[in-house]
């Protein structure tokens, strides 16, 4: 399968944060959600797809092509929302039209218009738009480009839940054209489920894990269980344990595998946001 | 580059106003009332640097660089972009003083060439000003720069003030003569220096 973004063991320190040996592959007509805490390197390894920073070991393609050396051919095609970062709030939604036409070749304004009908937002300047009219306008001036990537920064954060599926529909429209790929980071787990074909897991500037969702959510489980039935399993199956008054709670791998070996044993699907919550959990 | 340069005009346009309704008040009350004609044109020149700086304040608040960072946009272009709005709004500063003094003109007596002058002097020397102060703001940020700028514009004084005191002979009118005619080109080949000083701290620097 060919691939939209490649990442490479791509590593960037700073005093207090490293991000260390990413690896990613996000192929075409794939919707790929990044997840992970606060602080854990999400932003900053879009920045660094970006050239916002200077990488310090590794190699990052989009279309095939090093993302510095083809900086501005990649770009071209290269559509962002950034969570903080667009135009200065006393400007309207036609000024943005009108600036991003003489920026970027092939803006398509009546394209960018008809987002604007579609998503209702008025002609009014930025600083009068809620939150999610903000992200619209963003959107809008994004999907108007002739992009095939897509990169998304924590879009549908403090958003009503109408907004968000909204949202989400327009992006799962947008894959429906194979050659393009969506990367979005999220601390919306719910939202990823929904959409993503994968999840990559970045936790203290670390690659937790790449997977296609599907495969991940079969693979993980949530375990009850006391805590001597608990001992009778191989530990490295065990991601991470709860104990509440009635039983233990344990995030394990391989769910079918145990399910076949201890079939007295519950274990029910894990949700993202558990699969992410025990391996945080268990770094701590 | 164009679209760089509307897309700070859009910014400011409230800013833009708000200079023209204040320029008319200006002129009005020192041009015509008080005949104080130079302090005007001064005044007009001097507001287009501020607005020049609230071109970064706009940025910074809006995390304007993090998007302009995401589109096909050189940083070469976009530190080039915003040092040529500066000479425009500087440009626009000028001719609006050239039409205030022709209009005046048709109204008083005024000695036309000291005004022509203490408008060229005033575009050399807020143009050094900025030549200085844009690529630390581009290094420091924009708060810190206004404060650069504001320092740095008290630094000829203190020179003037240390040479009085010094008392130094200078053979002033023929030193003045060739500082006047040597202001702008010189202010002009800093400006160029200190763009390039500008684009090697963009295109170092980190978002």
């Amino acid at each position: 399968m060919e691939n939209n973004l490649q990442i490479h063991n791509l590593s960037k320190h700073y005093k207090d944060f490293s991000l260390q040996n990413i690896s990613i592959d996000l192929p075409c007509g794939v919707i790929m959600g990044l997840i992970g805490e606060n602080g854990a390197g999400k932003t900053t390894t879009i920045k660094a797809i970006l050239n916002m920073i200077k990488r310090d070991s590794g190699e990052i393609l989009v279309f095939g092509k090093d993302n510095i050396q083809a900086e501005q051919e990649i770009k071209e095609q290269v559509s962002v929302v950034l969570d903080q970062g667009f135009f200065y709030e006393g400007v309207t939604p036609e000024e943005v039209c009108l600036v991003m036409q003489k920026i970027v070749k092939d803006f398509d304004k009546k394209k960018f218009n008809e987002y604007l009908s579609r998503f209702n937002l008025p002609k009014k300047p930025i600083k009068d738009m809620s939150r999610g009219m903000m992200v619209k306008l963003k959107l809008a001036a994004a999907l108007a480009r002739p992009a095939r990537l897509l990169i998304l920064d924590e879009p549908t954060s403090g958003l009503d839940p109408i907004v968000r599926t909204e949202i989400l529909d327009i992006l799962r429209d947008f894959v429906q054209d194979e050659k393009k790929s969506i990367l979005i980071s999220s601390h919306i787990t719910s939202d990823l489920e929904q959409i993503a074909d994968y999840i990559a897991f970045i936790h203290n500037g670390k690659l937790v894990f790449c997977e296609n969702k599907d495969q991940l959510l079969n693979n993980y489980g949530l375990l009850r269980c006391d805590d001597a039935e608990l001992n009778l399993l191989n530990k490295s199956l065990i991601i991470g344990k709860r104990k509440n008054e009635f039983n233990t709670e344990a995030l394990v791998k391989n769910k079918q595998a145990i399910k076949d070996a201890y079939p007295q044993l519950t274990v029910d699907k894990a949700t993202i946001d558990e699969i992410m919550l025990y391996h945080v959990r268990r770094d701590k | 580059m164009s679209g760089l340069i509307l897309k700070d005009l859009f910014t400011q346009k409230k800013n833009l106003r708000t200079m023209l309704i204040f320029c008319l008040i200006f002129i009005g009350v020192f041009g015509f009332f008080n005949g104080q004609i130079e302090l005007v044109t001064s005044f007009i020149i001097f507001f287009a640097s501020i607005l020049s700086l609230s071109a970064f304040s706009f940025d910074k608040y809006s995390s304007w660089d993090n998007y302009a960072l995401t589109l096909p946009i050189s940083r070469k272009t976009i530190v080039g972009a915003r040092y040529l709005l500066v000479l425009l709004l500087i440009c626009i500063a000028a001719s609006i003083d050239l039409l205030l003094i022709l209009l005046l003109a048709q109204f008083k007596t005024i000695t036309l060439w000291e005004l022509l002058t203490s408008i060229y002097v005033m575009m050399a020397f807020i143009l050094i000003l900025l030549a200085f102060s844009l690529p630390l703001i581009y290094k420091f940020g924009a708060e810190r720069g206004r404060l650069i700028l504001i320092s740095l514009a008290l630094v000829p004084f203190i020179i003037i003030q240390g040479v009085a005191n010094a008392g130094l002979n200078l053979p002033y009118e023929q030193f003045f003569k060739f500082l006047i005619i040597f202001s702008l080109p010189f202010a002009l080949i800093c400006y160029g220096l200190s763009y390039n000083i500008a684009t090697k701290i963009y295109l170092n620097k980190e978002f």
